[in-house]
């Protein structure tokens, strides 16, 4: 096994996800292009040691980015009682948010790893 | 106001149902009335099986928990039981998930697990 991920809830499903993995989760109050951070980490791996909640890892949460927002496909959901002139029908497309994860932050590291390392780029040119 | 005859409305709803009939078998997808009453039967089975389907898969994960807890010495009940009393709250999908694709991590809820229940 290689590489870090961790497990976070979200719309009460849990979900294991790595940096840069792109997921589908249940529609989540962010705007397109916004960070949003997952403070329900349950685990966390990274090849070497593992963290396990208790439920959750305090200090630690998932960053990501919402890339936009989007509908599963149609279901029908269709209630039928033979006999008994009982009929349902109605059309159902589930909301998500897609989001790609940016950062698994540990209990104790700093935040945006990412954002830092663009700054000192930036010196380095200026 | 022109007359519209009813042809081309019944031809529509008739292509409709066909289509949601397809690969049914016999004449239950090529004649009208008995794939209506497939059509019917199969949405309403779609409908409850999706519900189903929740419980399908927490067996599946439970049978795969149970197998990998075996083979680190817990039943599946003990494995359970002791990461309840160690108030781990990963659910059975993600801990299936590790099972199959990361025994080193499982191994450690394992120890975790029977760490606790002799506590």
């Amino acid at each position: 096994m290689k590489g870090t991920y961790a497990i976070v809830e979200t719309g009460g499903k849990q979900y294991k996800v790595a940096t840069g993995q792109k997921i589908d989760v249940d529609r989540l109050s962010v705007a397109e292009g916004k960070d949003i951070e997952l403070s329900k980490v349950l685990f966390i791996a990274d090849g070497e040691d593992t963290i396990i909640g208790n439920p959750t890892i305090d200090g630690a949460k998932v960053i990501a980015t919402c890339l936009d927002e989007r509908k599963g496909d149609k279901i029908i959901v269709f209630k039928y009682k033979p006999k008994a002139r009982y009929r349902r029908k109605k059309g159902h497309r589930q909301l998500y948010t897609r989001l790609e994860i940016k950062e698994i932050v540990k209990p104790g590291e700093k935040v945006a790893k990412a954002v830092r390392k663009k700054k000192i780029a930036v010196g380095d040119e200026g | 106001m022109s007359r519209v005859k009813g042809g081309v409305v019944t031809h529509r709803r008739h292509k409709k149902v066909l289509k949601l009939a397809k690969g049914h078998r016999a004449t239950r997808h090529a004649l009208y009335r008995r794939a209506h009453e497939s059509m019917l039967h199969a949405l309403k089975y779609a409908y409850c099986h999706r519900r189903e389907r929740k419980g399908d898969m927490r067996r599946l994960w439970v049978i795969r928990i149970g197998a990998a807890a075996r083979a680190g010495g817990l039943s599946y009940s003990q494995f359970i039981g002791g990461l309840r009393k160690a108030d781990v709250g990963i659910n059975r999908k993600a801990l299936a998930e590790m099972a199959v694709n990361d025994s080193f991590s499982f191994f450690k809820l394992l120890t975790l697990a029977s760490d606790r229940l002799k506590s």
